[in-house]
């Protein structure tokens, strides 16, 4: 709930502490990409392709070289020599993949691919040489629409003679099928979910800087994930892994797209190499909308059978998902995810799937805040739609088809094994907090009014901290300097979402400091060691864990100095507010600082062999997944006149295990659902059918704004994980579960007309079709 | 994307096609629009369409595809993009001019293709304004061709004109005249009003309603230039 907590000295974990990267955000001193000014700095902008699909007949530069201050121009033939090819490969066995080039080269494959990039001595300039870059192109059929892409007689890529990226399914299982023909009802459905972009408030950027001297290449990035970042400018530009820097200072959020550095920064490195002076690009939101990478686009269809008591017993998923042309994941990877995540929180008994994705001449789809979450998406609306068809109150046939504490362990269909989870716990407290029974009897008041209330529940499991390859381990160095003064040093990549305020929680706890003495470093990968990054949730439990671990480490060293120094065994002492006592003896202390002093200064005083200096480093290989869940509740009401949705309750009810911080956590869950209520009401990236984008301003992607945004209130289950803290990962569940919440919120209020829901979004036109389609049925 | 549209004209029907096979009169009376050269049926235009603070210059060639004068229907091309940008127009239009009484009816049929900005971001604003560019053109149209009667007639102020100021006798003042106000009008009246009901209609409606402005304008001009007799 959310009462305000105050934190004691000794336990900052589980406390509202304020955050520590506030005043500076707040303040306007916030350090993001354009804030980089480096001494003769150049701005690149990019010429970028009108067409969806397109052969380049001619590049004429004569007139944009001729504006005064433009230093440099490339088209891909004249660049991408000097980039490996592919940049990136997700090639397999039946899954081709384009060749991922900075620049296109030969043909264009989506309205706003790159295909010159233009440097200038100001962005002034570059803009203006870039509208007189004359490319002379031949329109090719375009590939545009996920149902048509298969069978289109176009190609969204030259060499790749199918559009089909990824096919796969499960096995022929008869004992699917033989519990499909027992069932009492057999339902089939498909949902459908438009595409969306990500829209960080910061859109991307980078600042290369090639220093010749040195023979290193410097970046500033906006990125999710430093380390990779080094590694992948290492491969792709030839160049050894330590002499790749990458400062990643505030990032204005991610959320996904910004995991992976794209064609146009590759450019950018490859500009400053070449030049030998620093080159700055910052996208515009136009840029952003168009040609950074998508997400979502993908339809589920569902077909489930239940018996007579509402117990589902066999269920089958096919997915189909739209990647674009130049997916920043590889293909399989929304469809894969999500048929492999469906069977959720409840005990599907027999599960089958089938999952394809195709190439378009469209923006490539990266990931987006729980980018397989189509599960939940049509999941959790076919679980209302199976209530109405069998007449079952929705909140009912969860619990009838919902894990049990009891059931635990439990392992699902496709081989997830939940230990500690709290599904049932979840859903009751959020049906309590949003009063469910007493809502039941005013949307019956309300429609014997001709008012139209609904209510909408989405339960699911997520999975968090995916811990595999790159993203396996997280690192932590916590030194503590020699006036007493504590510098955690880590690989993490905050993109917004607090690790300043929550890594230090962990680390005073540990140490017994006050929170301001203890500060993270993190992002600059010539000050921090390797760490994964961020994504997939995994913040918390993985850099949490090794957080923790290597402060209890370094904690056991002062320990061991202190009681040297005091006479006294380490296992007699504790450590409050920096001040380091003997139990039971007040009399008998150390100041942390003066410890710290002696370490380094004083190396005489040290017990024998200790080594001087007080610095721990620990790294930390966490589980391949930690579940968390939730429930998300909310109600509406629909205007029938106008089709406006309005959001009038919203209750998260959610366990994400031990929370180091919980305003944070409600802060990650509010921001989630926002952008849930975006994609369920408000945005869509939408194409024409030869491939134009139609929304590349805010007066056509329309965002959630505070009109649309209810208070929601919480309810906190903590069910610790068997991770370092016990902590799950929270990142993405809000976004998971809102889109689903908000449909069957409206499915149920427009139920009393015969509506059907099962695509988004509800903008006021898509709702009262709706409505006039159902009339007229 | 395919648009239609009509005008009527007070004037016979041979003099109206007369008229608009006179490309430089005629390209006075499209918004906008400026003759840059003419190579047989093929002409070189540009045209330049500002719609609130989004300012575009396209250049393009227009050509005559298919010409049957007995019937007054007449069928052309146009190729262009954007003097400053990428963006692209192809466009196809189709007119045909039937006679009622003493009017002339015009139905314009153009299928844009637009790429680029126009394609994007056209779209809300172009339901409103292409119409009514057809009407600004038919009325420029109709002054030019009445401010002819008035030369040919050799007095001025024929009734029936239309209001605001009189159009010089001379058809060559008068055509500059016409471009003129065109041209003001244009930048002025498509800018407030239509493009705050596009952003108020942009939260409420679907963005797949979607056309481009300039597109529709260079069909218009496409179509006109097109009708001009080798």
């Amino acid at each position: 709930m959310s009462t305000v907590e105050k934190p004691s000295a000794a336990r900052f974990v589980g406390a509202r502490v304020q955050r520590r990267e506030d005043p500076r955000l707040l303040s306007g001193h916030g350090q993001y990409i354009d804030d980089v000014r480096l001494p003769g700095m150049l701005h690149a902008t990019f010429v970028r392709s009108p067409l969806a699909r397109a052969r380049i007949v001619a590049i004429d530069l004569e007139h944009a070289l001729a504006v005064p201050g433009v230093v440099a121009i490339w088209d891909g033939s004249a660049l991408n020599g000097d980039a490996a090819t592919p940049l990136w490969d997700w090639a397999g066995e039946g899954t081709p993949f384009p060749e991922v080039r900075a620049l296109a080269e030969g043909d264009v494959r989506f309205a706003g691919d790159p295909v010159a990039i233009v440097i200038a001595r100001d962005r002034y300039v570059a803009e203006d040489a870039a509208e007189l870059v004359d490319v002379e192109y031949e329109p090719l059929q375009a590939v545009v629409g996920r149902e048509l892409a298969e069978a289109s007689t176009g190609r969204a890529h030259d060499g790749i003679d199918t559009n089909v990226a990824w096919s796969a399914a499960s096995p022929t299982d008869p004992a699917l099928e033989a519990a499909f023909a027992a069932s009492a009802h057999v339902i089939t459905e498909t949902f459908r979910q438009q595409r969306h972009v990500n829209v960080p408030m910061e859109p991307r950027g980078l600042v290369a800087h090639w220093e010749r001297g040195a023979e290193q290449l410097t970046v500033y990035a906006s990125s999710q994930n430093p380390h990779q970042d080094r590694e992948y400018f290492a491969r792709v530009m030839g160049l050894p892994e330590h002499h790749v820097r990458v400062i990643m200072r505030d990032v204005g959020g991610g959320f996904g797209q910004k995991i992976f550095r794209t064609r146009e920064e590759t450019a950018v490195a490859l500009a400053s190499r070449r030049l030998g002076r620093p080159v700055k690009w910052i996208e515009d939101r136009q840029e952003n909308l168009m040609a950074a990478n998508h997400a979502r686009d993908e339809q589920m269809t569902l077909r489930v059978g239940v018996d007579a008591d509402g117990v589902i017993t066999a269920i089958h998923a096919s997915h189909l998902a739209d990647v674009g042309a130049y997916p920043l994941m590889p293909a399989m990877m929304p469809g894969f995810m999500a048929l492999e995540v469906l069977p959720g929180p409840y005990r599907f008994a027999r599960y089958g799937w089938a999952g394809k994705s195709v190439f378009t001449n469209t923006s490539g789809i990266s990931a987006y805040r729980g980018p397989w979450m189509m599960e939940t998406v049509a999941r959790e609306i076919m679980m209302d739609v199976v209530a109405r068809e069998i007449g079952v109150d929705p909140a009912e046939i969860r619990r009838r088809n919902v894990i049990q504490t009891e059931d635990l362990p439990y392992t699902t269909p496709t081989g997830r094994e939940y230990d500690r989870i709290s599904p049932a716990q979840t859903l009751e407290a959020a049906l309590e907090e949003i009063g469910y029974e007493r809502f039941r009897e005013e949307q019956a008041r309300a429609r014997a009014e001709g008012r139209y209330l609904g209510l909408g529940i989405s339960t699911y499991i997520e999975p968090t901290a995916g811990a595999q390859g790159p993203t396996g381990i997280e690192a932590a160095t916590v030194r503590v300097e020699p006036s007493g003064k504590v510098n955690v040093l880590m690989g993490t990549g905050s993109h917004g979402h607090s690790l300043e305020t929550t890594m230090v929680q962990v680390v005073a706890d540990q140490l017994g400091v006050p929170i301001e003495d203890v500060r993270l470093l993190q992002g600059d990968t010539a000050v921090s060691p390797y760490g994964g990054g961020t994504a997939g949730s995994r913040s918390a439990v993985i850099a949490g864990g090794v957080a923790r671990i290597s402060a209890i480490k370094l904690r056991e060293k002062v320990l061991e100095l202190a009681g040297h120094l005091l006479e006294a065994a380490a296992a007699d002492l504790e450590i409050e507010d920096g001040t380091i006592t003997v139990k039971g003896s007040p009399g008998s202390s150390i100041a942390f600082a003066d410890v710290a002093r002696i370490a380094y200064y004083d190396p005489s005083r040290l017990p024998e062999g200790m080594e001087p200096g007080l610095e721990s480093t620990s790294r930390y290989s966490a589980p391949p997944a930690t579940y968390a869940n939730s429930t998300q509740v909310c109600t509406c009401e629909v205007d029938v006149a106008t089709g406006e949705v309005r959001l009038l309750d919203y209750v998260v009810g959610e366990d994400c295990g031990v929370m180091i911080n919980p305003m944070v956590v409600e802060g990650q869950i509010a921001g989630g659902v926002a952008q849930g209520i975006g994609g369920a009401l408000l945005e869509h990236l939408a194409y024409d059918e030869t491939g134009n984008p139609l929304a590349i301003t805010f007066k056509d992607y329309l965002l959630p704004t505070t009109e649309d945004v209810p208070d929601i209130r919480y309810v906190h289950v903590e069910t610790p994980s068997n991770t370092p803290g016990g902590h799950k990962g929270v990142g993405e569940g809000g976004a998971i579960g809102a889109p689903a919440a908000i449909v069957n919120a409206v499915a149920d209020a427009l139920a009393p007309l015969g509506v059907r829901v099962t695509s988004q979004p509800l903008s006021p036109d898509r709702v009262l079709a709706m409505i006039d389609d159902a009339r007229s049925a | 994307m395919r648009l239609e549209d009509e005008f009527a004209v007070a004037a016979p029907i041979q003099e109206v096609y007369a008229t608009i096979l006179d490309v430089e009169r005629v390209t006075g009376c499209v918004p906008g629009a400026e003759l840059l050269g003419n190579d047989g049926d093929v002409h070189n235009v540009g045209i330049r369409v500002k719609v609130g603070p989004i300012s575009m210059q396209y250049r393009g060639d227009v050509e005559i595809v298919e010409r049957d004068e007995a019937a007054h229907t007449a069928k052309m091309r146009v190729k262009g993009r954007e003097v400053r940008g990428q963006g692209t127009v192809e466009a196809t239009a189709q007119l045909r001019l039937s006679e009622d009484g003493s009017t002339t009816r015009g139905a314009i049929e153009v299928e844009v293709a637009l790429s680029g900005r126009a394609a994007s971001m056209g779209q809300g604003a172009i339901q409103d304004v292409s119409s009514k560019l057809v009407g600004r053109f038919a009325r420029n149209l109709a002054r030019m061709l009445e401010a002819d009667g008035a030369a040919a007639a050799g007095a001025a102020g024929a009734a029936g004109a239309p209001a605001g100021e009189p159009l010089s006798s001379d058809p060559a003042a008068a055509a500059a005249q016409v471009e003129r106000e065109v041209r003001d009008e244009d930048e002025n009246a498509i800018s407030g009003r239509e493009i705050v009901g596009a952003v108020v209609r942009g939260r409420l409606s679907s963005p797949l309603v979607s056309a481009g402005l300039a597109g529709v304008t260079l069909g218009l001009l496409g179509f006109l230039l097109g009708r001009r007799a080798g």
